[in-house]
């Protein structure tokens, strides 16, 4: 009974302030949605690149080249004159253009290199989605073009052409028999995951999921580390030492205060796989028992090092700025802003020291591997042993002046 | 004039004894640690895309498996790929789930001849089959183009052996016994000369072609000395206003011979004080402990002024609008939050395109971060012109709407 109060306590003192809310649910949603792409799911549509393709040259060849641009179906092309084309770049009405300068189908013809200016945004993921497509369409055309350049040599070489218009007949025909055969071939890569992946069907959107474990745990860890204010506040404020005329037990009070931190967390993490869920088709796999094992060791692991860190701080001021310090700097090293595939070899080792990340490996294993119980069980039981560890030095250190 | 910088010199020492606000001054050095070593800007660049753990299972007896095994072990893919070779497919799935490599590369048995040959047979035959570790999409995305280039060498090969070989035997030059060996010689010369016969040659023009070696840290250092500025003068001066009420030394100030514009100016000067003192010492210490350039030093200068007074002017706007201390700090995290997702101060300065990234230009995030860059890049007091304007603009017009709060609301009353 005694625990419950303590922990009603500490629930009600969060709550007091509206303002708790924000932090509690509006903020970690809104980052969810917006760095895993919800404005662009609520729109119903990704944004299209928009690429003005300024021909000058207006043969075959770069009539070809625009057909295949058009082609593509994730990708806007319109065709316009230089001028106008420069403008619209500068003004960022468009995303990329495409100059195809006059003498091109000539020079291409007779083998030599040819350069055609491609202008992209800086810094825009939908520019860089027309350049990648422009690359593309201008890597078809080439390798046509090389076979049917292959194709003309070696005819040269066996029989010389009679005049440079057999030549050039030869040219054409070989780089619609190149065009044709490239058309007609199968794809050769298959991609495939392992089966439990499969089976969650899980590969829908790697970023949303990353984003939605990420933000999750960022979320949840900066408030449990933040523990450590009500340890400081109560210490400051002489509260802890008004216990000591009561027969209460320094468990008793440890034991409220972390409840009174772990109760919101918990119904905070399900509010937020619940928005995972329901608005950003993350797709949790199928083992409830895994997230649930999951969730309760992170939780614990982070509470518990909040309570640790609450002993070492004197002042609520000081717990507050540490908490979210720290918080920042864990997430960070814990692969919950970037994918820590991305990390050097070294700064990844060195991240295992650190709960955010065993959390991070954890969840992820279930949101986008779709491991079950058994497989993420040596993350939570080094979850588990991080909250034994803390939680020992919090007993230890803990003094009520 | 004295008074003001009296009381704005007060507001700084104060903040300066505050340990609390000591650790938040350390905060963006300590972020700007952490970025550092996973961006890998601390080791020469190095990443987690170097040696990137494969598999590989080559079931084909033909060449191209081969080609492809002696490919993936070559001298110029060795920094980029780290290969181990597996008997059976079991075995290179297993240590897919074990984390061991990201990507398994299953070489089907009729991969050359499908290809070589066009002999019929199923699909599943002729593939590579790349089974990856969906934890791992980047790296794993990395090595399937590396494999679609490799695929793609060949195929241009076979392309062009075969369109060569079947008009010169149209013709008669060549004779059906000879077409194979002529092909086979045809398609390993284009396979191997791969990319270097590409035709098209894109220009980037001038800007994209200068190759200047950049140092991430200067994308990511002045991102997070702006994301905790706000916070500074947000969280911390906008509150120093409100407690001098709550803790009744406003009002004693007021009974001295100073009146509310000056004790509103002085305090905001000690917000400005307390905004260029942080963002002087991490610009300081990343250039001696990191090594940073942060560019030119009179724009520098130019530059933490005018993101102070931007930034400042969320801050006392915050105060003016604010009821208690403890409204302006958690209200003041959330704004220095939102500001820094938006700018995308998180990410090193990538923010939002499209309406997001038209209200991003609220933030004094994205203006000092876009400014900061250019200064790294080389760029003068000049080309700040635009950035350094928008902040004091900003400033300017936050403040008047601030004064006009306080003088509704008088400077005492909650």
């Amino acid at each position: 009974m005694k625990i419950w109060n303590i922990t009603w306590k500490e629930i009600v003192n969060r709550f007091t302030s509206p303002s708790e809310w924000l932090f509690y649910l509006v903020l970690p949603i809104l980052f969810i949605f917006l760095l895993g792409g919800g404005f662009e799911r609520l729109s119903q549509s990704q944004e299209v690149p928009q690429l003005v393709v300024v021909d000058e040259d207006g043969s075959t060849l770069s009539l070809e080249l625009v057909g295949f641009l058009e082609s593509a179906d994730n990708i806007l092309v319109t065709k316009n004159s230089f001028e106008e084309a420069q403008a619209a770049f500068k003004q960022q009405d468009i995303d990329a253009y495409l100059v195809i300068p006059s003498g091109f189908e000539d020079t291409l013809i007779i083998g030599e290199v040819v350069d055609v200016g491609l202008f992209v945004q800086e810094d825009s993921q939908v520019a860089l989605a027309a350049e990648q497509e422009a690359i593309n369409a201008m890597d078809t055309l080439s390798r046509a073009i090389q076979a049917a350049h292959v194709s003309t040599q070696e005819r040269a070489t066996l029989a010389a052409f009679s005049s440079s218009d057999a030549r050039s007949e030869y040219f054409k025909k070989s780089l619609i028999a190149a065009q044709d055969a490239f058309f007609e071939l199968p794809e050769r890569v298959e991609l495939t995951v392992p089966e439990q992946a499969q089976e969650s069907e899980i590969l829908a959107d790697m970023n949303a999921a990353h984003v939605n474990t990420g933000q999750l745990i960022t979320w949840v860890f900066i408030p449990l580390i933040a523990t450590s204010v009500s340890f400081a506040y109560e210490r400051t404020n002489g509260t802890l030492r008004r216990l000591l005329t009561t027969p209460s037990s320094k468990s008793t009070f440890i034991l409220g205060t972390i409840s009174g931190q772990l109760l919101p967390a918990l119904v905070q993490i399900a509010l937020l796989l619940g928005f995972g869920i329901m608005v950003m088709d993350v797709n949790w796999g199928n083992d409830i028992g895994a997230l649930l094992v999951l969730i309760l060791a992170f939780s614990l692991a982070s509470v518990a090092l909040g309570s640790m860190i609450g002993t070492f701080i004197k002042t609520p001021q000081q717990a507050n700025s540490l908490s979210v310090m720290v918080g920042m700097a864990l997430a960070l090293i814990g692969g919950c802003w970037f994918p820590n595939e991305m990390f050097p070899e070294v700064v990844f080792k060195f991240s295992r020291i650190f709960p955010t990340t065993w959390a991070m490996q954890g969840l992820t294993d279930i949101s986008m591997r779709g491991y079950g119980l058994m497989e993420i069980l040596p993350e939570a039981g080094v979850l588990f042993g991080f909250a034994f560890i803390f939680f020992l030095i919090s007993v230890w250190r803990f003094r009520f002046e | 004039m004295k008074k003001i910088l009296t009381i704005g010199w007060k507001d700084l020492v104060v903040a300066f004894r505050d340990r609390a606000v000591i650790i938040m001054l350390a905060a963006p050095f300590v972020l700007t640690l952490a970025m550092g070593l996973v961006t890998g800007s601390f080791s020469d660049n190095e990443s987690g895309f170097e040696q990137i753990p494969v598999g590989l299972v080559n079931y084909d007896r033909g060449e191209l498996g081969a080609a492809m095994a002696t490919w993936l072990r070559d001298r110029s893919m060795r920094d980029l790929l780290g290969v181990t070779i597996y008997n059976n497919d079991e075995d290179a799935r297993q240590a897919i789930l074990q984390d061991e490599i990201v990507v398994a590369i299953l070489v089907q048995p009729g991969f050359s001849e499908a290809l070589l040959r066009t002999a019929e047979g199923s699909i599943e035959d002729s593939q590579i089959e790349l089974h990856i570790n969906p934890a791992q999409p980047i790296r794993a995305s990395i090595v399937e183009s590396l494999i679609q280039r490799f695929v793609r060498q060949i195929e241009t090969g076979v392309v062009g052996s075969q369109v060569t070989v079947a008009a010169l035997m149209q013709e008669g030059l060549v004779q059906p016994q000879e077409a194979y060996a002529l092909g086979w010689e045809i398609g390993g010369r284009m396979a191997a000369q791969g990319e270097t016969l590409s035709l098209i040659n894109i220009d980037r023009g001038d800007e994209a072609s200068e190759s200047t070696e950049f140092n991430p840290l200067a994308l990511i250092a002045p991102s997070m000395a702006v994301l905790f500025l706000m916070y500074t003068v947000t969280s911390v001066g906008g509150r120093s206003i409100l407690s001098e009420r709550d803790e009744g030394t406003l009002p004693r100030m007021l009974s001295t011979p100073s009146n509310t514009a000056q004790i509103l100016g002085g305090k905001v000067i000690g917000v400005l004080f307390v905004g260029i003192a942080q963002m002087g010492i991490l610009i300081l210490a990343s250039n001696l402990i990191f090594q940073l350039k942060w560019g030119d030093p009179l724009a520098i200068a130019v530059l933490i002024i005018t993101s102070v007074i931007g930034a400042s002017g969320w801050g006392i706007l915050l105060a003016a609008v604010a009821k208690t201390p403890a409204q302006v700090s958690s209200v003041g995290t959330a704004i220095m939050l939102l500001f820094g997702i938006l700018a995308g101060s998180f990410f090193g300065g990538t923010g939002f395109e499209g309406i997001l990234g038209a209200i991003t230009k609220i933030t004094p995030n994205a203006w000092a971060q876009e400014g900061f860059l250019k200064l790294a890049e080389g760029g003068g007091l000049v080309d700040i012109v635009e950035y350094a304007g928008a902040l004091v603009l900003m400033g300017v017009v936050l403040f008047s709407v601030a004064v006009t709060v306080f003088r509704r609301r008088g400077l005492t009353r909650g």
